[in-house]
């Protein structure tokens, strides 16, 4: 009964899809927008429902299959799998998108293309809710394109924006490289074992599917990653996101925040048993580069959508950290509450834009708490949950974060920076988002013309800020970590987990290629000594919480502090520290001048290999083809006068001229004068007559 | 008595003077002429055969023979010059090169 449930509520927006992309224009402003709303909110509900029964329920693992193509003698099957994980994420991203249709509703007001925005999204939303519910590799990677789609069409949406059509443009082909990747991952994997279903394959490789060939298996891990690098825009593959901010602000709320980008980190949790030590410390430092470089460019930008979105990559960075470094339901937990309070503070943003009429420079706002209390207020609870405010959901999940990466660096000390960047990271994070809350709402007004326009945005808008609000602040409340006990060859049991992160952490893997083993060749055999130092390092996790919570707080204190002391005291210029790190403020507002490393790299190389292939068109092939042809024009021509003028024709024409000449020698015997023809006759007949009187 | 030769010498000189006669004269009426030394010289080796005895009578049979169709042939020649000079005004036979009336 259950699954099937949830596969009604994947399959409403669907319905909605079909509907408005083949009735949309007739349905039309706003009626489209409250079909595809109502049918989100329809399946968030029933979702809702079912996440409660299974609360209660407390059952295993389900599975639904039916299958759907062959492979050689192999069926692969399509199916749904739905675990503790998949009913949480599924939840979370109904009702944080039901509250961006409704949001979308009051956003999209007379745009021109309305209805379509809400065919798209519909799309996007049964795309994200399948890649989900997927429960084979080939299945994730469907919907992973999906949404990919999806996210092109979104970010184009305003497509006569030469800037959001060479966004959208950015962000497809940067994902392409990501997925490409990925691709050869899910190749490798099938290859190997066989088999595409999640499930099958993890008993593969625990069979020893990947035996002696452990560097394989690392290489695999990687790739299956480097589909989530794409997706969830980590380091080097980050440079989309900030771009795909020029789609419409609930796009970048839906998409670029709580749902797809997070769809790297889902995946990263679903393949995680496949990944090795290796792959796992690879993942680590990948997303502690990407947190503490994407938090450092936030600082600086000046686009209200622009800081969010770094903001964005840089908690992305910390999820996948988490993960890296073993905290599965930390980092799960986290991409939970970022959704909330991430597509609260893009909805926010989106609402200072519209009252402020599209102006999204945090230089030309300020004192706008006034004119727009609602949006200020949930804006500032996103904040203080984003910086990590006790009591609010972020602080929950960070701190679970830092306890993992605590952990895990206390028992390897060599990389040390898995827990500096991220807690360094964190004072950044308190530091830029309250700068963004303060130059936007409460430093005094810069620009007179758009704080003496600037409104509060109406009710449609309001409302699904004020939902996301109660979901930031409460959300995290009562979890508890479950502990972990190990039962031995690589499994473990995990127990005494309570609320949202206790849910999240049944689904984790009962058996995980983790630090503790050994990578020798043979990443399924457990390694006992290490094992032991693992129930040890469980024993010490809560102290670690404690030290990290310290940690934390203080990090985001000291990060409101200066904030508070920068932009609202003013003690210290924001002008004359620019002014004083001109260098650094110049790297970090170029970003790094990634897009210019690539631009000199990547482009010019595919420019430089472009102009290549011109060249080799041009003269080679070309060549071969126009020297073709002109031999084959030499071969015409000379069969064409030489053979058939001269020959054929000259043994015609010299025919004719053969009948001619004789012709005219005959003539010349034909006088038309009788004397000659009897000239002729008497001499012809003497000739006669003398043969045949000498001869007999 | 003369022998056969005589005859046969005179006959091949009338039969060379009227081939001569008809290749080297235009006027149509001198061919005529012409033709007559031929047929005349045929006729006389006719008679001159069968007078020494070579095929009985009938050479003289058809020397008469001749003579009649060559008198025949003489009409109807002039009267084939005479439309031809109707057409063309002369009796030079290299004019009627035409063949057309």
């Amino acid at each position: 009964m259950m699954p099937y449930a949830f596969i009604i509520a994947w399959l409403l927006p669907l319905v909605g899809f079909v509907v408005l992309v083949f009735r949309g224009r007739r349905i039309g402003e706003p009626r489209s927008g409250y079909l595809a709303a109502g049918l989100m909110l329809t399946a968030a509900a029933i979702s809702l429902v079912g996440a409660t029964r299974w609360v209660i329920g407390h059952p295993a693992s389900l599975n639904v299959s039916t299958p759907w193509l062959r492979l050689g003698s192999q069926w692969i099957n399509f199916g749904v799998h739905i675990d503790s994980l998949t009913i949480v994420m599924f939840t979370m991203v109904t009702v944080v998108a039901s509250c961006i249709f409704i949001y979308s509703i009051g956003y999209m007001q007379g745009d021109p293309r309305f209805p379509r925005f809400f065919t798209y999204l519909s799309l996007f939303g049964f795309s994200m809710l399948g890649l989900i519910l997927a429960d084979s590799l080939i299945g994730l990677f469907i919907f992973w394109e999906l949404v990919g789609l999806c996210s092109y069409f979104l970010i184009g949406f305003w497509f006569e924006k030469t800037s959001a059509s060479n966004a959208a443009k950015k962000a497809f082909i940067v994902n392409r490289v990501g997925d490409c990747l990925f691709l050869i991952g899910i190749a490798t994997m099938l290859g190997t074992t066989g088999v595409v279903s999640l499930e099958s394959v993890f008993n593969q490789v625990r069979q020893g599917a990947f035996a002696g060939h452990g560097g394989l298996l690392t290489f695999a891990g990687i790739c299956l990653f480097f589909g989530a690098v794409g997706k969830s825009a980590q380091f080097p593959l980050h440079v989309w996101l900030p771009d795909a901010m020029e789609g419409p602000t609930p796009v970048s709320a839906l998409i670029h925040a709580a749902t797809m980008v997070a769809a790297g980190v889902y995946l990263v949790g679903r393949i995680f048993p496949l990944l090795t030590p290796t792959a796992l410390l690879f993942v680590a430092y990948i997303g502690a580069i990407t947190l503490i470089g994407s938090a450092l460019i936030a600082i600086v930008m000046t686009d209200i959508k622009r800081v969010l979105a770094y903001s964005t990559i840089s908690q992305l960075g910390y999820m996948i950290l988490a993960l890296g470094v073993g905290g599965w339901a930390a980092g799960l937990f986290h991409l939970i509450t970022h959704a909330c309070f991430k597509a609260l503070l893009f909805l926010g943003s989106g609402s200072v834009i519209h009252g402020c009429h599209g102006e999204q420079d945090i230089r030309k706002m300020g004192q706008l708490h006034r004119k727009m209390p609602i949006t200020s207020i949930t804006f500032l609870i996103a904040t203080l949950a984003i910086a990590g405010v006790p009591l609010l959901s972020g602080f929950y999940s960070k701190d679970a974060i830092l306890a993992s990466a605590l952990g895990f660096t206390w028992t390897h000390r060599v990389h040390g920076l898995l827990f500096i960047l991220p807690a360094v990271a964190a004072a950044i994070t308190a530091f830029y988002m309250l700068r963004l809350y303060l130059l936007t709402f409460w430093t005094q007004a810069r620009d007179e013309h758009v704080h003496h326009h600037a409104h509060e945005s109406p009710k449609v808008m309001w409302v699904p800020l004020a939902v996301l609000a109660v979901l930031t602040v409460f959300i995290g409340w009562g979890g508890k970590m479950p502990e972990r006990h190990s039962l031995g060859e690589g499994r473990y049991q995990y127990e005494g987990g309570r609320g949202l992160v206790g849910l999240i952490a049944e689904a984790q893997p009962q058996w995980a290629v983790s630090w503790q083993m050994q990578e020798a060749g043979h990443p399924s055999v457990s390694d006992v000594s290490r094992e032991e130092a693992d129930a040890e390092a469980a024993h010490e996790e809560h102290g670690f919480h404690l030290m990290a919570m310290a940690i934390a707080t203080s990090a985001m204190l000291a990060g409101v502090l200066m904030a508070w002391l920068v932009y609202s005291k003013e003690l210290i210029s924001a002008g004359k520290a620019t002014q004083v790190l001109a260098p650094v403020h110049k790297l970090l507002w170029n970003k790094f001048y990634f897009d210019e490393l690539y631009r000199a790299t990547f482009v010019a190389g595919i420019l430089l290999l472009a102009s290549f292939g011109k060249w080799f068109d041009r003269v080679v092939l070309d060549g071969l083809a126009d020297g073709s042809a002109r031999w084959m024009a030499r071969l015409a021509f000379f069969s064409g006068l030489t053979l058939d003028n001269r020959g054929v024709d000259g043994l015609v024409n010299g025919a004719a001229r053969l009948a001619l000449v004789g012709g005219n020698l005959v003539r010349k015997a034909q006088t038309g004068r009788v004397r000659n023809y009897i000239l002729a006759l008497t001499t012809g007949g003497a000739v006669i007559v003398l043969v045949f009187v000498w001869i007999w | 008595m003369m022998g056969l030769t005589p005859y046969l010498i005179l006959s091949a000189i009338l039969l060379v003077l009227g081939i001569a006669i008809v290749i080297s004269k235009r006027n149509a009426i001198a061919m005529l002429i012409g033709v007559e030394f031929i047929l005349n010289a045929a006729t006389l080796n006719l008679v001159a055969f069968s007078r020494h005895g070579i095929g009985g009578l009938s050479g003289q049979t058809a020397a008469l023979f001749v003579i009649v169709l060559a008198a025949a042939e003489a009409v109807v020649a002039l009267a084939i010059f005479l439309n031809f000079y109707h057409t063309i005004a002369t009796v030079d036979i290299d004019q009627g090169d035409q063949l057309k009336g």
